[in-house]
């Protein structure tokens, strides 16, 4: 794959030159040269401004904008630029957007996937000159996103005082417990959370004291509502635990940060069979990182309907493919992954739930992706190798 | 010591070579002392290779030259953007940095668009603000009428020769073309016996100590496309990093390009080089004299003191016109795109072309041109997404799959894209595998019956 930043490059005979004021006249002209072939200043037929610059705001810029979550913004010509090599790769290892679900297997809630034509004119424009277009052209400034996109909250929950990440510290992780207020039982259909400081807050995990996770957030998070009729309890005078990942801008390392994130709950009407949403995980071995197939199982040792798949991985992986097969031999897929990553944990609710019997076994394979010569980045694991579903019981 | 960092000081070097050249601007003042001297660079980071040491205008786009300061930093291998002084850990991912060159230069608020090639206050009396940028390279023409090939930190690059039977020679360059000396490196060339690894013969220093050789037994006294010789150089670069694997194809004998004239423009020593005047031959990592000096001013680069001449142009014909049945031998990127943008319209018609490329992809990487793999790929890519928009006229049924065959296609053309310039035959043929298998996927789902 590839890596670095265009500007250093060495795949250059795409590289040759950014040009962008001359590429229309110079392709021209190299193009109409019968022979010798000259090459090409600038290979990419696509622009930053007319071709990219729309691709990013709409597909990228909820994360990766001025001030955001991301350590680039990619909605301007100049902060995208030192970037293009980063997003070719990103882009060709599948690793971003950080999205896994593959479109061949069951169909998920939500998503925000490049089509290929977009991916391509993206990896196009990096690896062929990164031509900005018009010189003149004034693109629109890309506001952040509005916070709770599913609208304001019915509660909000704040931690309960800020939590500063020192000079020095680049990243951490805080485990936090902290009281609803809420005296009364309510049913919870959906999770969001509002980072006090967006640069910082990378993941964050939300739960109930000793119940069921209510959300695995990352930015970008869509607050999808649990299917109708369903909902996690939250019992009279709970709790929520918070396990805030922080991870400072690479230009914040040496700045102390402080953050106080809120979380929002969603409630909904209680449903009629009264039981919750649970969760069971089948854990994967504990094993350093590997380039040979990796599988486990477990065993569902009541009947569920099945809502929703959280995978999370210990590493990179090429695909994962997630099967129930119930007692009569008969197979079912329940979510297939395409280059899953150690990072972006999150939840995939499914658009079908699927009803499995008492005895299910679920078979998880998984298959690394091919490590690079510099091998797993120290930071990948963060996660156990692990799948748990969410579901409710018959 | 490490390797990397054992060539920062000639990248250093070059940059004060250059401030020594006669006729070079005293620009060093007693504030600027510690700075790397001034030079004059295109605005346009890819035309790198102009290096100039006083103002005037880009010999490439005509516009004015910029102000900057060559230095040496660190960055993170798979974040570029991120510059750090000193070796460490990458702050994203906590990867190795690896030593990179870049442009320093100031500027001011009011206009960040100014180069300004010292640091001092700005019209509003703030200071001015420090801009370091990565400089561009991007030679990858052989040299010695070798295969060129890029090592996976991009520091390194490796052309390696087969000037006579028996015979190959590996010579080294950083990320500027520049020569680096050897004598750290080891490794080994491993002859191709029917797809696995043969006969090893180690790589021992040459004489003049500029290049690595391994004599080798057993091998014909010719050469041909025919019967070409098939070997994979192994080459250890340093302690820390693994060995890596360059795969070569000969199919005649290495031949030391002419010397080139020198020309007038002004360069300093750092990024030296020519462009590659033909993306194929500059790409394909042919046995032949490859690369010519393009008809720009490119062509103009003096070769360096230091460095061997430029690459003669080539002696293969670059065929004129459009030809759908242009061969993996012949095709010329030219003829690609030209293909590319008169894309027949029908499905069927789409998929016949497809297969024609895929057969050519395959045979390239069969032939070992490896960094010639991109043209078809490139191409297939391009018939591939528009095979892809006519996924509205397949069964509901099949258009899922169809369009993720159509993804997988495209991704793995970009992977043969890049591994092409790396050279290893094990991750080409990887990325050959996804490809065909998604070729297999779209043609399945295309060319059933209805």
């Amino acid at each position: 794959m590839a890596r670095l930043a265009n500007l250093r490059s060495s795949i250059t005979r795409r590289h040759l030159a950014a040009l962008a004021a001359g590429a229309t006249v110079v392709l021209l002209v190299v193009l109409a040269a019968p022979t010798p072939e000259a090459h090409k200043m600038i290979t990419s037929k696509y622009n930053y401004n007319d071709h990219v610059f729309p691709i990013l705001r709409d597909r990228c810029a909820r994360c990766h904008y001025q001030g955001g979550p991301t350590p680039m913004s990619l909605t301007t010509y100049q902060d995208a630029l030192p970037w293009a090599e980063s997003m070719r790769e990103q882009l060709v290892g599948e690793k971003m957007p950080p999205w896994y679900a593959d479109t061949t297997g069951p169909t998920v809630k939500g998503g925000h996937m490049l089509t290929t034509r977009e991916l391509d004119i993206i990896v196009t424009w990096a690896a062929g000159g990164t031509p900005l277009g018009d010189l003149n052209a004034k693109l629109p400034a890309v506001p952040p996103p509005a916070p709770w996109k599913a609208g304001p909250p019915d509660l909000q929950v704040k931690m309960p005082e800020a939590h500063n990440v020192p000079v020095g510290t680049q990243e951490e992780d805080v485990n936090l417990t902290i009281p609803t207020g809420v005296s009364e039982q309510k049913w919870i259909k959906a999770v969001d959370l509002q980072p006090g400081d967006t640069s910082m807050v990378r993941d964050a995990v939300i739960g109930i004291e000793n119940g069921p996770v209510l959300a695995a957030w990352v930015p970008g998070h869509d607050a999808i509502a649990s299917p109708s009729g369903t909902a996690f309890k939250l019992p009279a005078n709970a709790k929520l635990t918070l396990k805030i990942h922080y991870k400072k801008s690479w230009q914040d390392e040496q700045n102390a940060k402080s953050d106080q994130s809120i979380v929002g709950l969603y409630f909904t009407d209680a449903p009629l069979s009264g039981k919750s949403i649970e969760s069971v995980e089948v854990k994967g071995p504990d094993t350093p990182s590997t380039t040979e197939a990796v599988s486990f199982t477990g065993a569902l040792k009541s009947g569920a309907r099945v809502l929703a798949v959280r995978p999370s991985f210990d590493q990179a992986y090429r695909e994962a493919t997630i099967d129930a097969v119930l007692p009569n031999g008969r197979r079912a897929t329940l979510l297939k992954l395409r280059a899953p990553q150690p990072l972006w944990y999150r939840r995939y609710w499914l658009n079908e739930p699927i009803e499995l019997p008492a005895g299910t076994k679920l078979e998880v394979k998984a298959m690394p992706a091919p490590l690079d010569e510099f091998g797993p980045p120290p930071t990948q694991k963060r996660y156990p190798l692990q799948v748990a579903l969410d579901y409710v019981s018959p | 010591m490490n390797l990397k960092q054992a060539a920062l000081p000639m990248v250093l070097a070059t940059a004060l070579l250059g401030a020594q050249l006669p006729g070079a601007p005293t620009h060093v003042h007693a504030a600027q002392q510690d700075l790397p001297p001034l030079s004059y660079v295109c605005p346009m980071p890819a035309d790198a290779e102009v290096l100039e040491t006083k103002p005037g205008r880009c010999p490439i786009c005509g516009m004015d030259l910029i102000a900057v300061r060559i230095d040496s930093a660190w960055s993170c291998p798979n974040h570029a953007a991120v510059i750090r002084d000193q070796a460490g850990q990458c702050p994203i991912d906590k990867r190795e940095l690896v030593p990179v060159v870049v442009a320093k230069h100031w500027s001011c608020a009011d206009k960040p668009t100014e180069y300004l090639g010292d640091p001092g206050k700005c019209a509003d009396g703030s200071e001015r603000k420090l801009v370091t940028e990565l400089r561009a390279h991007g030679d990858h023409n052989p040299r010695h009428g070798g295969s060129f090939f890029m090592a996976e930190d991009k520091w390194h690059h490796l052309e390696g020769t087969y000037p006579s039977a028996g015979l190959f020679r590996a010579f080294f360059y950083d990320n500027f073309t520049k020569p680096l000396s050897p004598k750290e490196f080891s490794g080994s060339v491993v002859l191709d016996d029917n797809g696995k690894d043969g006969a090893s013969f180690p790589l021992t220093a040459a004489r003049n100590g500029q290049t690595l050789e391994a004599q080798i037994k057993g091998l014909p006294s010719d050469v041909t496309k025919d019967k070409p010789v098939k070997m994979a150089a192994k080459i250890k670069f340093d302690a820390k990093t693994a060995e890596q694997r360059f795969d070569f194809t000969f199919t005649e004998f290495s031949k030391e390009p002419p010397a080139t004239p020198a020309a007038n423009t002004t360069r300093n020593a750092a990024p030296q080089t020519a462009k590659p005047a033909t993306a194929t031959a500059a790409a394909a990592p042919v046995s032949a004299p490859a690369a010519a000096p393009a008809a720009t001013a490119a062509a103009a680069a003096p070769p360096p003191a230091a460095a061997p001449a430029p690459t003669p142009p080539p002696t293969e014909a670059i065929p004129a016109g459009l030809s759908q049945t242009a061969t993996a031998a012949t095709m010329s990127r030219t003829d690609a795109e030209l293909l590319a943008s008169n894309l027949p319209s029908s499905a069927p018609e789409l998929l016949k072309l497809l297969e024609q490329r895929t057969q050519e992809v395959h045979q390239a990487i069969q032939d070992g041109q490896f960094g010639y793999v991109y043209i078809p790929t490139m191409l297939s890519k391009d018939i591939a997404l528009a095979i892809g928009d006519h996924v509205d006229q397949l069964p509901e049924a099949r258009r899922v799959q169809a369009s993720a065959a159509v993804r997988r296609l495209v991704l793995a053309s970009w992977e043969l894209d890049l591994y092409g310039d790396l050279g290893n035959k094990e991750k080409i043929t990887d990325a050959y595998n996804s490809f065909s298998t998604a070729f297999a996927d779209i043609k399945a789902a295309y060319g059933a019956s209805r």
